[in-house]
């Protein structure tokens, strides 16, 4: 979610990201994507037509990035959840907002952070990458 | 363009991390790896899984996942939680797993169950079989624990050096599964040096590849 912003930020997007995730506005074919990563999820009946919408717009190559997205981000989850590890800190920062709005501090898995999930304020949207992942 | 990574590209990928698994692990032998890949598989079909996700809580249903093909309860038992239901870990339930088997091997075993969760879903995305298991290689596991690790806030111990994310040192308690995991991880995402790049030259731009990472971790209610 951090580095969605920031890196639609880096191509001069001023991205919404609750729009984003729930409707793939602001990112180019984004609706076309987060439909096969949801179909994909739930092993849905309509993948095979949601494959061939992301092959047809994005090519055999976007097909093949889409879908290890995909199996990388299934696996990253469940190690981030089963190891209990904390928000780092840059991106605790640069998601205060988005936190509150789609109450994600409310995820059992926020418990692992701590008290700091509370925190209010603007976000500190990072120039670089790393300092996402700087406590 | 920067060439993206192709289907065979993928295939050798996926073949070299299987038979990273089909070898011995950090504490596990390769046989005993080979079970818990396939209670793993196994675990998608899991009804009483199935009921504690319908529960208001994994706890509310009073039923226990068994032991069997050498796998321990406690390693089933982590194995499914993984697979199924991992938005709803808590520390009490990890503490509790680790008590029964050790931080070294829960760790191993969170790993050898994340890398086929993360290629039977690629397969299941692009419209593939899951690929096929090797043949398990003799031989007794590293059994070595690495120095430099300590508690940085997290449920089991990690390397003190912090390198970039967190999730990015999370396995390093059992050396050898984690460099099977980080180099599915980056071959699939990270790509070395572009990790810290904002703007990617690959057939999809860094922020469609943010979408979909984004949505595949709210589907799985991950707060990290």
């Amino acid at each position: 979610m951090a580095l969605l912003r920031a890196s639609s930020s880096a191509l001069g997007d001023d991205l919404d990201v609750a729009a984003a995730l729930t409707r793939g506005e602001g990112v180019a074919g984004g609706a076309l994507l987060r439909e096969f990563a949801s179909a994909a999820y739930f092993d849905a009946p309509d993948l095979a037509a949601r494959r061939a919408d992301v092959e047809a717009a994005f090519g055999e190559a976007g097909l093949v990035e889409a879908c290890l997205t995909v199996g990388a981000f299934s696996g990253l989850t469940r190690v981030a959840d089963a190891t209990g590890i904390v928000l780092d800190g840059g991106t605790l920062a640069a998601t205060v907002d988005l936190r509150a709005e789609l109450a994600l501090n409310d995820m059992s898995g926020a418990l692992n952070t701590g008290a700091v999930v509370h925190d209010v304020g603007a976000p500190i949207i990072p120039s670089a990458v790393a300092d996402l992942f700087v406590d | 363009m920067t060439p993206s990574i192709d289907r065979g590209a993928v295939a050798s990928l996926h073949a070299h991390v299987l038979a990273e698994l089909a070898s011995p692990g950090d504490w596990w032998d390769a046989r005993s790896r080979q079970a818990a890949i396939e209670e793993a598989r196994a675990a998608r079909s899991c009804g009483l899984c199935r009921a504690r996700l319908a529960a208001v809580s994994p706890e509310a249903v009073a039923e226990r996942h068994r032991s069997h093909d050498g796998l321990s309860e406690a390693a089933v038992e982590v194995i499914h939680r993984v697979v199924n239901d991992p938005g709803r870990l808590t520390r009490r339930w990890a503490d509790s797993q680790v008590d029964a088997l050790g931080d070294a091997v829960y760790a191993e075993l969170v790993a050898v169950t994340a890398i086929i969760v993360a290629i039977d879903m690629y397969a299941r995305s692009i419209g593939a079989s899951p690929p096929m298991l090797g043949e398990p290689v003799d031989g007794p596991p590293a059994r070595e624990r690495p120095a430099g690790l300590g508690d940085v806030g997290a449920w089991i111990p990690m390397t003190e050096q912090k390198a970039l994310a967190n999730v990015s040192r999370a396995l390093s308690l059992v050396p050898r599964t984690n460099t099977t995991w980080r180099t599915l991880v980056n071959d699939s995402y990270s790509r070395g040096p572009q990790m810290v790049a904002l703007t990617w030259e690959r057939a999809l731009s860094r922020p469609q590849v943010e979408l979909i990472a984004a949505r595949v971790s709210q589907l799985n209610e991950c707060f990290y």
